[in-house]
């Protein structure tokens, strides 16, 4: 048969060293191919269901505040901790240490934490220690904005040490003589950290503004563990609504159809995200 | 010339292999390490100490002897048959022995006493049974990713009726009419009662497909006694919705003490809120959906009752409970009414014996007041039943009769496992610490009790739908008419995916 084929473009794609990945293949085309074309032919007749879904609005809204919030405090917060790393004290090291502590906690160790902190006016840790301090208590889980707020601080305790962690090996790397040159034409600190420090972060925010929207779209423990999505609809996440879609309502296409959604938006986000910050991948 | 591997030499050049500390540099590091794990273990301490204090109910001791009073009113002589537990026919079989069967249930307070008990079976039946635990929800993803996989990974199954629908309408539960017929006698069927039983429902297809081994429900209504002495009030639980809103404007003394307090659902627990809603459009009149026709529902919830019954509770909770009642749980009620704040409370039986065994608090214990609707309590129990692809259906069936046997089940209801049979409603040991359970007897058996719509979409509908909205409403999200509008729209879009829909 290969003398039948030889020199034609089958026999060069049919040589041995193709022959290898035949197995391989085999296993990526059905273990993955085939169960994505098939879930894809079949969720496609629910497809059309995505434009009347009212939850699925309210869970994108959810999902977009959450990571703009979480955005928000953990950048300024993260940088401010690496700088404040950055400089030499006495007992920087322990402090160093005891900050990354929260990323070790596991997610679910840190829910129930906070839902014993945030969870009621009565018996909530936070609205204790308000209370010695003569601050009405707050109904942290059961209105919808302090709620989502409860998540947003949720997940920042837990992050925050990463994105110090990501900045701190960024500003240790910093090039020392530009401030050097800059102290010397007499700029202030302010300046120092607005005209050099910032734009020379670039790449380094740029990174973690990547990771953490990947992260921070697929978000689910937070608000299944403390809030379960309410209350209402106020805090559930797209993975949630996409999880209790599959396993709740028991409608896999649909729950797929979600997913998918999940995906296309998240890769449409990360190439926009690098199309506009070109800039600032090319380095210093 | 100095060997670049000497100490000397690989010290100041840094090479790891010959690098050598020193002991006072070994001793600091030492030091520092222990000092940052002797600050995390105190600042761990501390905060546990802090977030137990700020959970611990105050322990009061009572020197005087305490009785607990239960009045209830019986309108007629309800006579119960009951089969004797001392003539009990089970004989251990070991027709089954050597064979394994996994048995897969939730991880619950009511579930805490099986492990006990398994042990016996396997003496008994010489049957092994290797039991796994998971949590409410886990538990039933978990169910229908195997059962659909059709991996034959369970033999015996405990799952919460309001998920029963699911797996009964998409084949997964073995019918048990056959084994029960052939063995009725050795689980005492006539013990429990009717409206317990899933074939009494409007199943479509009449079949047993579980039994029930737990009821937290049909939930009881609490008042603390000596509130009511210093009220200056009837010494009776509140009849009807009406006098249930006047007894809670008298006993509300903000912030010592809340007259009442509903269950808001913002921490979770969605299938709860939901049928306390329900219990409570029910009781004014209503109702959320209503069969019409051969298995086709209709859509009623946007009513003037449902309306109604929402802002009732949304009432009582803002005028007469405590502030953010909505995100308080089932234990943090229980919690507050332990510590005498709240004077009235409707729950379920797996949290009355905290107030029962708490020294000093005398309640009394009726049924759910009533309203246009009558007196309308909710019936949720979980189930015990066989999986349609167990290859073990008969070694299964042992360990469901044996965990439904009187003695047994007897036992678990003892430590902590709700009472299902009538028997046990209405057994002198068991009411001397759970006088509450008279009540659920009575309620069962005078058909005050109501059972969830046997519908598939039933457990999508209560977490996705009603529960959330009923919280949201209740978080000032929507109003009243709203609420109920977007519950209609969405539950009628459900049944309409599921050709249930009533045209």
């Amino acid at each position: 048969m290969f003398i039948l084929l030889k020199n034609t473009k089958l026999a060069s794609f049919l040589n041995i060293k193709t022959l290898f990945i035949l197995p391989a293949l085999t296993v990526f085309i059905t273990v993955i191919v085939y169960p994505i074309a098939y879930t894809l032919i079949h969720g496609s007749k629910t497809a059309s269901n995505v434009f009347s879904d009212y939850i699925l609005f309210q869970v994108f809204k959810n999902t977009f505040v959450f990571t703009l919030g979480c955005l928000a405090l953990q950048l300024p917060l993260g940088l401010l901790i690496a700088i404040l790393l950055n400089q030499d004290f006495p007992g920087k090291k322990v402090i160093g240490a005891l900050i990354i502590i929260p990323m070790m906690v596991p997610s679910v160790v840190n829910a129930a934490m906070f839902q014993l902190i945030a969870a009621s006016q009565e018996y909530g840790l936070l609205n204790s220690f308000l209370h010695v301090f003569g601050i009405p208590p707050v109904n942290w889980i059961g209105r919808p904005d302090t709620a989502m707020l409860t998540l947003i601080l949720a997940n920042s305790w837990m992050f925050t040490p990463f994105v110090a962690l990501i900045y701190l090996g960024a500003i240790s790397g910093l090039p020392k003589e530009i401030y050097e040159a800059a102290m010397i034409d007499g700029a202030s600190r302010l300046q120092r950290f607005v005209r050099i420090t910032l734009p020379l972060l670039k790449t380094a925010t740029g990174v973690i503004i990547l990771l953490r929207l990947l992260q921070l779209v697929m978000f689910f423990d937070l608000p299944y563990l403390i809030t379960s999505g309410g209350p209402g609809y106020s805090t559930m996440s797209i993975v949630q609504y996409a999880y209790i879609t599959a396993f709740i309502s028991g409608d896999f296409h649909y729950a797929f159809t979600i997913a998918s959604l999940i995906f296309f938006i998240l890769m449409s986000v990360a190439a926009l995200f690098f199309r506009y910050t070109k800039g600032w991948w090319r380095g210093y | 010339m100095r060997d670049k591997h000497s100490p000397r030499e690989g010290k100041e050049n840094g090479d790891l292999l010959n690098r050598s500390v020193s002991r006072r540099k070994a001793l600091s590091i030492g030091a520092k390490i222990g000092l940052a794990a002797g600050i995390g273990v105190i600042a761990g301490a501390i905060g546990g100490y802090l977030a137990s204090m700020s959970m611990k109910a105050p322990v009061t001791t009572v020197e005087k002897t305490v009785t607990n009073v239960v009045t209830s009113t019986v309108t007629k002589t309800v006579t119960y048959t009951v089969s004797p537990v001392e003539t009990t026919v089970y004989t251990p079989t070991k027709k089954y022995a050597g064979e394994k069967i996994v048995f897969t249930y939730v991880d619950a307070g009511f579930t805490k006493a099986i492990p006990d008990v398994l042990p016996k079976f396997t003496e008994e039946t010489g049957i092994e049974v290797v039991a796994q635990r998971f949590s409410a929800s886990a538990l039933i993803a978990k169910e229908l990713a195997d059962f659909r996989a059709k991996t034959g990974s369970h033999d015996v199954v405990i799952n919460h009726v309001s998920n029963a629908a699911l797996l009964m309408g998409e084949g997964f539960l073995e019918p048990l009419d056959e084994y029960i017929g052939r063995d009725k006698d050795e689980i005492h069927i006539d013990d429990i009662p009717e409206s317990s039983i899933l074939f009494r429902w409007p199943w479509p297809d009449g079949k047993i497909y579980s039994l029930p081994i737990h009821a937290g429900s049909p939930p009881t209504f609490g008042v603390n006694k000596k509130h009511l002495k210093e009220a200056g009030l009837e010494i009776k639980v509140p009849e009807t919705y009406d006098k249930w809103r006047e007894y809670a404007a008298a006993l509300t003394r903000k912030p010592d003490r809340y007259g009442a307090c509903p269950f808001g659902g913002a921490g979770g627990e969605l299938h709860t809120v939901a049928a306390f809603f329900h219990q409570t459009v029910r009781g004014f009149g209503g109702d959320i959906i209503v069969q019409a026709g051969d298995n086709k529902w209709k859509v009623i919830v946007n009513s003037e009752e449902a309306i109604e019954a929402l802002k009732f509770n949304k009432e009582m909770g803002d005028k007469y409970g405590p502030e953010g009642w909505t995100g308080l749980t089932l234990s943090e009620q229980m919690l507050l009414y332990t510590q005498g704040k709240l004077s009235t409370l409707i729950t379920f039986s797996d949290y009355w014996p905290r107030a029962c065994e708490t020294p000093g608090l005398e309640t009394l214990f009726g049924y759910i007041p009533a309203g246009k609707g009558g007196h309308q309590a909710m019936y949720m129990n979980w189930e015990i039943g066989i999986p349609a692809d167990s290859k073990r259906k008969e070694a299964a069936w042992e360990l469901v009769k044996f965990l439904l046997r009187k003695d047994i089940h007897r036992y678990l209801v003892e430590k902590g496992c709700g009472a299902v049979r009538l028997s046990e409603f209405n057994d002198p040991k068991l009411l001397e610490t759970r006088p509450f359970y008279k009540v659920m007897g009575e309620m069962l058996a005078k058909g005050y009790t109501f059972g969830l719509p046997m519908i598939v979409p039933w457990g999508e509908i209560t977490v996705k739908v009603i529960g959330p909205i009923v919280s949201g409403y209740y978080a000032g999200e929507y109003s009243a008419e709203e609420a109920v509008s977007r519950m209609e729209t969405m539950i009628k879009d459900i049944l309409k995916k599921n050709d249930l829909l009533a045209e």
